[in-house]
C-alpha cells in the first residue's frame, strides 16, 4: 500500500517529496565526500610514514657488534611476530655536516640497499637525482675521483640550507671511539657526493636526514659490521601497534622499539578527531534535511485527512497508520541515500579531478603531495545507518499525528 | 425476542467550546440517548441539520467514543477495548457509507473495493472474487479498472457501496448515502440498500434527510435536540 502511495506518478512528482529526498541525498553526499577526503588524507599520511619508516624500528641500545648475537636476536624477532615479512638492518650515526662555512647536527642512516626494498619505499620521496648509491657513470672499472666518494642523499632542509646540488660533494664529522678509553672520542672527516634529495614530508626529518649505503656508514663510523637494529615490515600496519607492545615486554630494556604510529600518535589522534567533528558538523545538514521529510509528511498527513479517516472507518488500527508514515519516511529517506551516494561517488571522482589538475592539497601544508580520496565501507555504513535512522526519527512525529487524527472530522466533508 | 445486536445505553455526548467571552462551556450533542437495534432490522434515523444524527452514527460505529454512557454489541462493552481490536470489529462487523464516497485516489474501483478484505489478511484472489461478484451486482463491474476521478458520482457511490459489503458486515451504517446523488441514482441507491439486506440478511441502519427514502424503513426514529422525538 505504501508502496502504491509512491508509486503512483502524480504524487512521486509531487515537489515536496521531491526536495524532501534532494534534501537527504545532498546532506549523504557531503557526508560521504568529507568523510572519504579525510579518509583517504589518514590513509595517504599512514602510507608515507610507512613508506618512509617500515611498520616497525627496532633498536638495540649500543647496536650490535657480534654478528652472532644479532642472528640470535632476529630469529627471536621473527618467532615472536607471526605477521612478520620483511627485516632490514640498519645503522645511525650522529655526526655534523660542514659545507659552505656552515654546519649543522645530522643524523646519518646506513641503509642495506639490497634488503631496504622489502621494507620501506623510502625512493619514492626522491625529489630530484636518484635512488641509487653509484652515480650513472660509475662503473666496475671506473676510476672517475667521484666513484670513490662515498653516495649520499640528503633531506631537502639540508639540500636548501647548505645549497647543495646533485654531484657536489660536502663533508661529514662525526666522532669516533678512541678504542680501550671509554668515552674518548675523536672526530673524523669524510667526503660524500650527493646522488638524490628526499622530501621526507616533515620539516624536522628533512633537516637533519641523510642516508647512505650501510657499508659506507660502517667504514665511516669505524664500526665494521655493527648496526643500530633493524626496521620491520609486517603483513598488515595494523599489527605493528599490539606488535611493539609485545615485543617490548619480550626483548626487555635493551631494546627500543617504535612503531609507524608512535612518532606520529598525535598527528593521527588529530585526524581522527577532526574526522568526528566534521562528521557531526556535516550530520546537522541531514538533520535539517530529515525536518525537511517530517514537514512533508506533515503536509501529507494534513492533505490525506479524508482518506485517513476512511481507513479508520474500514477497520485500519491506529499502528497501521501509523507504520504506514513511517514507511513513507523510510522511503524518502532510503532514496535520498541511494541519490546521495551516487551524488558523492561523482563527487568524489570531480574532486579527484580538480585535485590533480589544481593541486587542492598544497603539498607544503599537508606534508603530502598527493592525497587519494577513500570511501570505506565502514564510513559509508555508519553514514546510511545514521541517515536511515534520522529519517525513520523524523517521521515519529507526523505517523504519531496521522495516527491519532479523529476521523470523525475527516469524514465530514470531502 | 432475542437479545439485540446493538444496544445503547444513556449515550451523551458533548464537545468542549470557547464561547465568544472566552468562557469554557460543553455543547451538548446527544442526550442520554437508549437505542436497541435487532438483527436484521431496518432503521432510519431522522432529524434536522445539527440534531446528533451523524454523531449518533459514528458512536453506533466506533469512529466515536461517548462521554457517557455505554454502547454495547452482542453484549460486549465497546468502550473497553483496544483501538486494534475496535479496529478488527470495524473490519469484520461493519460496513460505512458516507455522503461523499471517499474512495482512495490511487486505487482502482476494483482495488478500492478489495480493500477492506486486504487488510484483514484475505488473499489477492480471493479479496478479487468477492469484490469483482459485488461490483456486478452493484452494476459497475465494466468500470472496475477505472479510478474515482474516472467515475460518475453514482458510480463512485455504488464502489463505495460495494466496499461497506465487501467483508460481509452484520451491520452497514450510512450517513446520507444519497445525500449527494441525483433524483435517479439516488433512488437505485435506496433500492440496492433494501435488496441486499434481504439477500445478505444485514442490518442496515441509515441516517437521512430525505423523507421519500425514510419512508421506505418499517422503523423511523428522529433525534431533536440531542434526544429522540
Amino acid at each position: 500500500m505504501v508502496w502504491r502511495y509512491l508509486r503512483e506518478r502524480r504524487r512521486f512528482l509531487n515537489p515536496n517529496i521531491l526536495l524532501a529526498v534532494f534534501g537527504i541525498s545532498l546532506g549523504v553526499a557531503a557526508l560521504m565526500i568529507s568523510m572519504a577526503v579525510v579518509s583517504g588524507y589518514e590513509t595517504t599520511l599512514k602510507t608515507t610514514l610507512i613508506n618512509m619508516q617500515g611498520h616497525l624500528m627496532i633498536v638495540r641500545r649500543g647496536g650490535f657488534d657480534d654478528p652472532n648475537d644479532e642472528r640470535r636476536s632476529l630469529s627471536k624477532i621473527k618467532s615472536e611476530l607471526p605477521a612478520f615479512k620483511a627485516a632490514t638492518p640498519f645503522l645511525m650515526v650522529e655526526g655534523l655536516i660542514v659545507h659552505r662555512k656552515k654546519l649543522s647536527g645530522i643524523m646519518l642512516e646506513g641503509v642495506d640497499p639490497q634488503s631496504m626494498g622489502h621494507v620501506v619505499a623510502i625512493e619514492r620521496r626522491i625529489v630530484r637525482g636518484a635512488f641509487n648509491f653509484r652515480g650513472d657513470d660509475c662503473h666496475d672499472d671506473n676510476t672517475l675521483q667521484a666513484c670513490a666518494i662515498p653516495a649520499a642523499i640528503v633531506g631537502k632542509g639540508i639540500a636548501r640550507k647548505f645549497q647543495l646540488k646533485i654531484g657536489e660533494i660536502f663533508r661529514l664529522v662525526i666522532p669516533v671511539s678512541r678504542g680501550q678509553v671509554v668515552g674518548s672520542f675523536r672526530p673524523k672527516a669524510q667526503k660524500f657526493i650527493v646522488r638524490g634529495v628526499l622530501d621526507l614530508g616533515r620539516a624536522d626529518y628533512d633537516e637533519r636526514y641523510i642516508v647512505t649505503d650501510l657499508d659506507s656508514a660502517q667504514s665511516f663510523g669505524e664500526m665494521p659490521g655493527k648496526i643500530s637494529g633493524w626496521r620491520i615490515r609486517l603483513d598488515h600496519a595494523d599489527e605493528a601497534i599490539p606488535a611493539a607492545k609485545k615485543l617490548e615486554g619480550e626483548l626487555g630494556p635493551n631494546y627500543w622499539i617504535r612503531s609507524w604510529h608512535d612518532p606520529n600518535r598525535n598527528l593521527f589522534e588529530a585526524v581522527q578527531y577532526e574526522k568526528a567533528v566534521i562528521f557531526i558538523i556535516v550530520l546537522l545538514m541531514e538533520i535539517a534535511a530529515a525536518f525537511n521529510v517530517a514537514s512533508t509528511l506533515y503536509l501529507i498527513v494534513v492533505r490525506r485527512y479524508s482518506q485517513i479517516s476512511i481507513l479508520r472507518a474500514m477497520g485500519v488500527s491506529e499502528k497501521f497508520i501509523r507504520r504506514l508514515f513511517s514507511a513513507q519516511g523510510l522511503i524518502i529517506g532510503s532514496a535520498g541515500s541511494f541519490i546521495g551516494v551516487l551524488v558523492g561517488w561523482v563527487g568524489c571522482q570531480i574532486f579527484l579531478k580538480l585535485e590533480s589538475v589544481y593541486g587542492l592539497f598544497p603539498g607544503k601544508v599537508y606534508k603530502l603531495d598527493h592525497v587519494n580520496l577513500e570511501i570505506r565501507k565502514g564510513d559509508m555504513f555508519i553514514i546510511l545507518a545514521v541517515t536511515i535512522v534520522i529519517c525513520y526519527v523524523a517521521t515519529l512525529a507526523p505517523a504519531r499525528r496521522g495516527a491519532k487524527l479523529n476521523p470523525v472530522e475527516g469524514l465530514r466533508y470531502e | 425476542m432475542s437479545d439485540p445486536i446493538l444496544r445503547l445505553e444513556k449515550v451523551s455526548k458533548s464537545y468542549d467550546r470557547v464561547g465568544p467571552e472566552h468562557q469554557a462551556s460543553k455543547l451538548q450533542v446527544l442526550k442520554s440517548i437508549d437505542f436497541d437495534v435487532y438483527s436484521g432490522e431496518a432503521v432510519c434515523i431522522l432529524g434536522a441539520s445539527g440534531a446528533g444524527k451523524s454523531t449518533l452514527l459514528h458512536i453506533l460505529g466506533t469512529l466515536d467514543r461517548p462521554t457517557e454512557g455505554r454502547v454495547l454489541y452482542n453484549e460486549t462493552d465497546m468502550a473497553k477495548e483496544s483501538d486494534e481490536r475496535l479496529a478488527r470489529f470495524r473490519n469484520k462487523e461493519l460496513g460505512f457509507v458516507f455522503q461523499f464516497h471517499h474512495l482512495l485516489s490511487e486505487f482502482s474501483a476494483l482495488e478500492n473495493v478489495m480493500l477492506p478484505a486486504r487488510f484483514a489478511g484475505q488473499s489477492e484472489a480471493q479479496a478479487r472474487e468477492r469484490a469483482l461478484e459485488l461490483l456486478q451486482l452493484l452494476g459497475v463491474a465494466d468500470r472496475r479498472d477505472h479510478f474515482p476521478s474516472e467515475l460518475s458520482g453514482g458510480e463512485q457511490q455504488r464502489v463505495a457501496v460495494a466496499r461497506a459489503l465487501v467483508q460481509r458486515p452484520k451491520i452497514l451504517l450510512a450517513d446520507e448515502p444519497t445525500g449527494n446523488l441525483d433524483t435517479k441514482n439516488s433512488e437505485q441507491i435506496q433500492e440496492l440498500f433494501f435488496q441486499f439486506r434481504l439477500k445478505f440478511g444485514i442490518t442496515l441502519i441509515v441516517v437521512t434527510h430525505d423523507i421519500n427514502f425514510a419512508s421506505r424503513f418499517p422503523r423511523r426514529m428522529v433525534l431533536k435536540d440531542g434526544h429522540w422525538n
